[in-house]
């Protein structure tokens, strides 16, 4: 497992490892990769089934936003937004100028 | 301070007689969290005023007159990956540090309408990942039996807090022995539920098909009585099941402590040769045990367990990597808006500062397991001997009721002594896996051994026969 992975994975998931524990983190990486590749040498093929009951699902039903969450539950929810700006959340521009 | 047992049906018992106020039960364990909870750490947030107010309402109810219910005025702590509205819910993680719950989860509005007072938010590994409790992002928990040992984890916090009687029961979620690895090491019974018989809305999803809420208590009796009050069909969770009516729990039948006849199961992989010998010496006096009771023992093969783990932590990161994804500084949590000229560097800064080391090393594994190229090898892979998992338990019980086993291949070990060796802490986990990758129930028992650390065994049962490990488990706790 080489560290340029670590960076390749990190960029995937928008993590950054520490330079200083990299080394230690690729070790780690590695005994696990090597454990789980224990499944490999099962060669037994099956057919993977429903999980043991039937999901029931019920038909899709639109509810407008305003019925669904009462004002203080609104309220609740853009109090934990980092950043709004006229009752909107604030994102970063995707695209630079 | 009146003395009275750390049990549901007793304290209900006490209230309904007069013997014992709601008011008393809260103010002793409040007293219990300041004199001991400095050095346990069980807990991440203390209700203390809700709870005095709870109980000076049940009091007026009792003064009435009325009769209180089996769960009003019982004290229960919540794992902190359970969402209580209005109370903060970090799942341990400094990315949910200042994070407020706009709902209550599921689970929470069921045990609130049966009276439960909820006493506060207890520790666990961060986002309920870890078999210790140390990858908690704010403290760590230690074992109330001996402060120098791990109380299990992810749900330490929640095992901790009812082993020093600083909470009569508490609830948390098991996704790979997070309910009954805990319940072992501290020396107190935890259920975890067949998948699909409890909701999971509100609880923090880590691996959505794995996980699954269960409740941590001194008996299986008062785990019956949680699951009884929580359990059932959600609109919330899709994958909550309409329980059928034969399997509802039945307290008539596990209080029944008649179990000749039935039939448990042992397997050479589920009780190896090899374990460790104070755990091979417990589990042969819980087989003589059953046998002095008319229970039959018979010999199970479950030859594709031995790759539970390896199945687990493919299939587990993978669900990780995809449910972390929605911590990513926008919505809710930690934020580096303002440390940040783009949206992927917010992202990154917010993510690489918010989530801790194993989080990480998790999210990182399920990219890994589910990228191109690699996704057959491993996912596809997995996901077929899960199958394979499955068909070794439906074979096993068409001949028995139960399968014993040991919870842990030992009892607790030391603080610190596996937190650098992440494969090392993975393999905690051999034996309370495989339930999880069946989706069966299982259970974890504990026994009292002199001179010794607490020590679990785990009976698991077939798809909702919980009623089944339950009666097993209570007919073993009411010889003792």
């Amino acid at each position: 497992m080489s560290k340029d992975l670590i960076d390749e994975l990190g960029e995937l998931t928008y993590l950054e490892v520490n330079t200083e524990k990299k080394k230690a983190f690729s070790n780690n990486f590695q005994e696990i990769i090597k454990h789980i590749d224990q499944l490999q040498d099962l060669k037994e093929e099956v057919d993977i089934l429903p999980y043991y009951y039937t999901q029931t699902l019920r038909e899709d039903v639109l509810i407008p936003t305003e019925e669904r969450y009462s004002k203080d539950t609104k309220k609740a929810i853009f109090d934990e937004m980092p950043k709004t700006q006229d009752g909107y959340l604030l994102v970063k521009a995707i695209l630079k100028n | 301070m009146k003395e009275f047992e750390f049990s549901i049906e007793t304290i209900n018992q006490m209230y309904n007689s007069g013997d014992l106020k709601p008011s008393e039960v809260i103010e002793t364990v409040i007293s219990n969290i300041d004199s001991k909870d400095e050095e346990v750490k069980a807990y991440l947030s203390v209700f203390k005023e809700e709870m005095q107010k709870k109980a000076t309402e049940l009091d007026a109810k009792q003064k009435k007159g009325e009769k209180l219910t089996k769960l009003e005025g019982i004290p229960m702590s919540v794992k902190d990956a359970i969402l209580i509205k209005g109370h903060k819910a970090t799942s341990s993680a400094k990315i949910l540090e200042n994070y407020t719950a706009t709902y209550d989860a599921t689970v929470i509005n069921r045990l609130r309408e049966s009276g439960i007072i909820f006493t506060g938010k207890t520790n666990l590994d961060e986002f309920a990942m870890g078999s210790s409790t140390e990858n908690s992002a704010f403290q760590k928990t230690t074992n109330p039996h001996d402060k120098t040992k791990v109380p299990g984890g992810s749900s330490g916090g929640s095992a901790a807090s009812v082993a020093a009687k600083m909470a009569v029961v508490s609830i948390g979620s098991d996704t790979g022995g997070s309910i009954r690895q805990p319940a072992s090491f501290c020396g107190i019974t935890g259920l975890k539920p067949t998948y699909g018989r409890v909701s999971r809305s509100g609880l923090m999803a880590m691996a959505s098909s794995l996980d699954q809420v269960g409740p941590f208590a001194n008996s299986a009796l008062d785990c019956a009585y949680i699951l009884d009050a929580m359990e059932g069909q959600d609109d919330l969770d899709a994958t909550s099941v309409s329980i059928p009516a034969s399997q509802k729990i039945n307290f008539e039948y596990i209080k029944d402590k008649d179990i000749a006849g039935m039939k448990i199961g042992i397997s050479k992989e589920m009780l190896p040769d090899d374990i460790s010998p104070e755990i091979k010496e417990v589990m042969d006096q819980i087989i003589e045990f059953y046998k002095s009771k008319g229970v039959i023992f018979e010999d199970i093969e479950l030859p594709y367990t031995k790759y539970g783990i390896p199945t687990y932590y493919i299939l587990m990161p993978a669900e990780v990597s995809s449910n972390l994804s929605r911590f990513d500084g926008i919505r809710y949590g930690l934020s580096k808006f303002d440390e940040s000229d783009t949206l992927q560097e917010m992202y990154q800064k917010s993510r690489t500062q918010g989530f801790g080391e194993e989080s990480k090393r998790r999210i990182m594994l399920g990219a890994y397991v589910l990228s191109s190229g690699y996704y057959d090898a491993y996912y596809t892979k997995a996901k077929q001997v899960q199958q394979l998992i499955r068909n070794d338990f439906k074979k096993a019980y068409q001949k028995v009721d139960a399968i014993l086993c040991p919870t842990s291949p030992h009892t607790a070990f030391g603080l610190g002594e596996k937190i650098d060796d992440p494969l090392s802490m993975y393999l905690e986990d051999m034996f309370t896996i495989p339930a999880n990758i069946a989706g069966i129930t299982a259970i974890s028992v504990p026994v009292q051994v002199k001179n010794s650390l607490p020590i679990g065994f785990q009976l698991m049962g077939n798809h909702f026969e919980e009623n089944i490990v339950l009666k097993l488990s209570h007919s073993y706790q009411s010889q003792k």
